[in-house]
């Protein structure tokens, strides 16, 4: 969408007009799903997270100050509703883990993560390969998750990211890095499993 | 970039920069030449090129059809009716069902009032010039 459309479309999203908040959602939805289904890798969690943002665009349009690209903004609202719900979830964990420290253990033997699998070669399955990629965001740090899917899976620029995450472009590039390490040690300590 | 040197590999730095642009054509041309020479130098770029590409082909997820009645619907909740609320009379997803019953009540209330439409015709019968017989004709 250009920005033009955008403006056009806040005037109306300012005015509270139904209609142009369907067509916001229905142009934003799949961008703001994806990033917030890669971020959380749960749909139940990322449909929830998801319609989170759009109540909050429709509650906070006016905040709209038109400093950043619309896209960008609403992006900022995507990732921190989705690290606030990976905190939340976090907490919960923990809280149940100190609960259930037996039974985890047993649930653990016998997960996906324990099990052994080929070492990535040609004939590695794309699915394969997807499912551990997933896992291995899923074990960053909440900031190195958000970058590194705004950067490698949304392909945004430097500069956008920093808005998004309110980080300068330096440290975004040097957290990215560290992410795309940290991911790639994870899964090769899957493989080497 | 100061703080990255100090925990991640030159190789590590070296991949990232070359993927991220950042080398210049002579840093290129090492990149190149070492990756000939050095086969443990160009088995790690393979893997971690491997894996880039995987991030980067990840399939993208999309949210259900009904995604966008879902939020009216929260709006509507949380507006306690003031936004998004639903018009029975001109609601798109009226369903066709209730309209055909709608309409087969009206007919039938019609019909055991007024009973069968009359042919407004039917009232200049008495009027009309008969038709001329065969006989007449024929004389």
């Amino acid at each position: 969408m250009s920005n033009l459309q955008d403006r056009k479309l806040v005037r109306r999203l300012r005015q509270r007009d139904e209609e142009a908040f369907c067509e916001l959602v229905r142009v934003y939805q799949h961008k703001v799903f994806n990033v917030i289904y890669r971020i959380l890798g749960d749909r139940a969690e990322a449909e929830d997270v998801a319609q989170e943002v759009f109540v909050s665009i429709f509650k906070h349009i006016d905040g709209f100050r038109g400093d950043s690209k619309f896209s960008t903004w609403i992006y900022r609202i995507a990732t921190n509703h989705a690290r606030n719900r990976l905190k939340y979830l976090s907490r919960r964990s923990h809280r149940d883990h100190q609960n259930f420290e037996d039974s985890h253990d047993s649930v653990k033997e016998n997960s996906p993560l324990s099990s052994g699998i080929a070492r990535p070669d040609e004939q590695l399955l794309g699915k394969e390969l997807e499912k551990v990629i997933q896992e291995g965001l899923e074990s960053l740090t909440e900031i190195h998750r958000t970058i590194i899917v705004l950067r490698d899976v949304e392909h945004l620029s430097y500069q956008e990211i920093a808005e998004i995450v309110e980080l300068p472009e330096g440290t975004v590039k040097s957290r990215l890095f560290r992410a795309r390490v940290a991911l790639k040690e994870y899964i090769e300590a899957r493989y080497d499993d | 970039m100061a703080e990255l040197e100090s925990d991640m590999s030159e190789q590590d730095l070296l991949f990232n920069a070359y993927i991220e642009g950042d080398l210049d054509r002579g840093e290129r041309e090492d990149f190149a030449r070492r990756l000939e020479t050095d086969p443990e130098f160009r088995k790690a770029w393979e893997q971690f090129e491997r894996i880039m590409g995987g991030i980067r082909r990840l399939p993208m997820e999309f949210a259900p059809d009904d995604f966008v009645d879902r939020v009216r619907g929260r709006i509507r909740t949380r507006s306690n009716g003031r936004f998004f609320a639903e018009n029975m009379l001109f609601n798109d997803h009226m369903p066709y069902e209730v309209v055909a019953v709608v309409m087969m009540i009206v007919m039938a209330t019609t019909y055991l009032f007024f009973g069968a439409p009359p042919d407004s015709k039917m009232h200049d019968v008495k009027n009309v010039d008969p038709p001329p017989s065969l006989k007449s004709s024929e004389g």
